[in-house]
């Protein structure tokens, strides 16, 4: 293997020290990952054998003059540089990429992309890290209890989690929409705050923020313990019947105790599919923010898919593709300090 | 010692699995010859609530529901088992035999789907279907299967892995068949059962996922998808209607499908795992 003769030199230099293996191995992946999924959307017009800047005059013909659109046109044409060879093309993109200047929005009144989407950014994570990190938890708890109990109870409410994982979250969501918001009257129904209460840094509005936040997070959270369960559940099923169980029954520990030795254990396999989870949640979260209205990336992609605004969605993918990758890496390096067996590159049995 | 169809078939909560499934399907196949057309305006009134008329109802076009279901669950299912099928292939392709080829070419290959595999699958089928002006049911069966086939290469290449070292193969590879040969001949067999469960939830995930870029109005263009049902729920607001018989129905064919393939995925290792096996 020529690639190994090539590498050998780094490979003995990182020998001593694994963990600076392991964090140079995932930048790598991380700064790879970023380069091709960018690229990918540079050359999605040229596959699918589109053009976006006619799609969106065609779509703005509708409503406006005809001296404004060849301007519009032009201004376009200018920001993808679409009039210059393709090498160059790529190279105005990075730039975009780079400078975070995606062009003005048709959608939102020719407002600048980058600014639009950094917004809407704060309010997605506001979602999605607290589900993450709950579901995982939770998830993973109630999967392992399943395993040790017989109660019907727990029993019937794993059923109903996982039936709900492997459903489109926001229907769920506008199931909760009907019973809390429209017959029980508990919750706001829509929006990320009232109408009324201008956004500030002051508790009111902080509060009226959380109220309107707690329908969103149910569908999301409750869909999304049931993949965690339905894992943990099999895994610590394999646990139970290992020796080491057997041995700590047989010496009259409680079923908690059994419980919590056989999850620590069961837990590890797991926790490599946070990174591929992370990635479907964005996707589920952005749907369920446009149910709510909740004004975060969601919400922002449906208006651009609405009036065909490619600069924004180009920046939502961007942004989109940017949390997620780093999320990962950054969910990836703190495994690295839970189990040292990651750190170090060890796979064995 | 029983073989293994006959624990599946002795098993209560695999038969209760299998009734749903199969009741779902022939609502979806024969369902669409028995009812009215699904895209008749004003076969009834506006938001009409259940008769015997109109088994559930009629939505705000004054159509059938239950005509818009069954044609609904057939096109979804559709366009299911298609990107199932096809993101099947590009797994095979990716994870079965570019992994047996071993060093280079698998690290690569590997490299594609790690990254493939963390990507946000919805974001990107928005931007590709944005691009298309019309959409048919088999154009968003291939952008989805585009994007689905990365947890199913991962998983078939980990068994490839330990599939290739058998001596079965070792004895093909000997009598000088071409690698290409001994993946589909030899070894695909050998993992048929695993292949078969891979389709199954594929075939789930692509029900959703049509139903997840139908939502924000990027779905087929042609047909009448469950998808595009749940669409128009939330355009016409049937939700402050509380016109329940337009929005429960779709959404709960969706769980009812995926979850119960799901759920057979989890009885079929219940049984057949002896590791797993308690009874």
């Amino acid at each position: 293997m020529g690639i190994k003769k090539l590498l050998a030199p780094i490979e003995k230099s990182f020998a001593k020290r694994p963990f600076a293996r392991f964090l140079t191995k995932k930048l790598l992946f991380l700064l790879i990952a970023i380069f091709l999924s960018f690229t990918l959307l540079f050359i999605l017009p040229y596959l699918m054998a589109s053009n976006p800047v006619d799609l969106m005059i065609t779509r703005l013909s509708q409503y406006q003059d005809v001296t404004r659109l060849e301007a519009l046109r032009e201004q376009y044409i200018a920001l993808f540089g679409l009039d210059k060879p393709l090498i160059d093309q790529y190279g105005l993109f990075w730039n975009r990429v780079l400078t975070m200047n995606f062009g003005p929005s048709i959608a939102y009144n020719m407002r600048s992309v980058g600014s639009l989407v950094g917004r809407a950014l704060v309010w997605t994570l506001a979602l999605i890290i607290p589900v993450l990190i709950l579901t995982v938890i939770v998830g993973n708890s109630i999967g392992a209890r399943v395993a040790f109990s017989k109660s019907r109870f727990l029993h019937a409410f794993y059923t109903f989690a996982v039936y709900l994982n492997s459903s489109p979250y926001y229907w769920f969501g506008l199931l909760l929409v009907f019973a809390f918001g429209i017959h029980l009257k508990l919750f706001p129904i829509y929006g990320g705050y009232s109408p009324f209460v201008i956004p500030s840094f002051s508790l009111t509005f902080f509060l009226d923020v959380a109220y309107h936040w707690v329908l969103p997070f149910l569908s999301l959270f409750i869909a999304g313990i049931g993949g965690w369960a339905m894992g943990m559940r099999a895994m610590t099923i394999y646990e139970r019947g290992s020796d080491y169980v057997y041995y700590s029954e047989q010496m009259g520990f409680t079923k908690s105790k059994l419980r919590k030795y056989a999850q620590r254990n069961a837990i590890l396999p797991l926790i490599t599919g946070v990174p591929a989870y992370f990635g479907t949640l964005v996707g589920q979260t952005l749907l369920v923010e446009y149910v709510f209205g909740w004004p975060g990336l969601g919400t922002l992609m449906f208006e651009s898919v609405h009036a065909i605004d490619y600069p924004l969605m180009q920046g939502i993918f961007v942004f989109t593709v940017l949390v997620v990758l780093v999320g990962n890496f950054l969910i990836d390096i703190l495994y690295g300090f839970i189990d040292p067996r990651i750190r170090t590159g060890y796979v064995g049995g | 010692m029983p073989t293994r169809m006959e624990l599946l078939a002795k098993n209560r909560k695999f038969k209760i699995c299998l009734a749903i499934v199969l009741a779902i399907l022939a609502l979806g196949i024969i369902g669409p010859f028995f009812t009215r057309d699904p895209s008749e305006w004003l076969a009834g009134d506006t938001w009409e609530p259940p008769s015997f008329k109109f088994l559930l109802g009629t939505d705000m076009g004054g159509r059938d529901v239950f005509a818009q279901l069954c044609v609904g669950i057939r096109d979804s299912l559709w366009v299911g088992a298609l990107a199932g099928a096809l993101a099947l292939g590009i797994a095979i392709s990716m994870g079965g035999i570019l992994a047996y080829k071993k060093g280079l070419i698998d690290e690569g290959a590997n490299l594609v789907t790690n990254i493939f595999l963390v990507l946000p699958q919805l974001i990107i089928l928005v931007v590709m279907a944005s691009l298309l002006v019309g959409r048919s049911l088999i154009t968003v069966a291939i952008l989805i299967a585009l994007f689905s086939w990365p947890w199913m290469a991962r998983n078939m290449r980990s068994q490839v892995l330990s599939l290739r070292e058998r001596k079965f193969v070792d004895l093909a590879r000997i009598s000088g068949k071409s690698d290409f040969t001994i993946v589909v001949k030899e070894i695909l067999p050998n993992m048929l059962a695993y292949v078969f469960l891979v389709f199954i939830m594929a075939t789930g995930w692509a029900v959703v996922m049509e139903s997840s870029i139908s939502v924000i109005g990027l779905g087929p263009t042609t047909g009448f998808t469950l998808g595009k049902m749940l669409r128009l729920v939330i355009e016409w607001d049937a939700i402050r209607l509380g016109a329940w018989w337009y929005f429960i129905p779709p959404g709960l064919i969706i769980v009812m499908f995926t979850g119960t393939l799901m759920m057979i995925t989890s009885v079929i290792d219940d049984v057949l795992n002896p590791k797993v096996r308690t009874e």
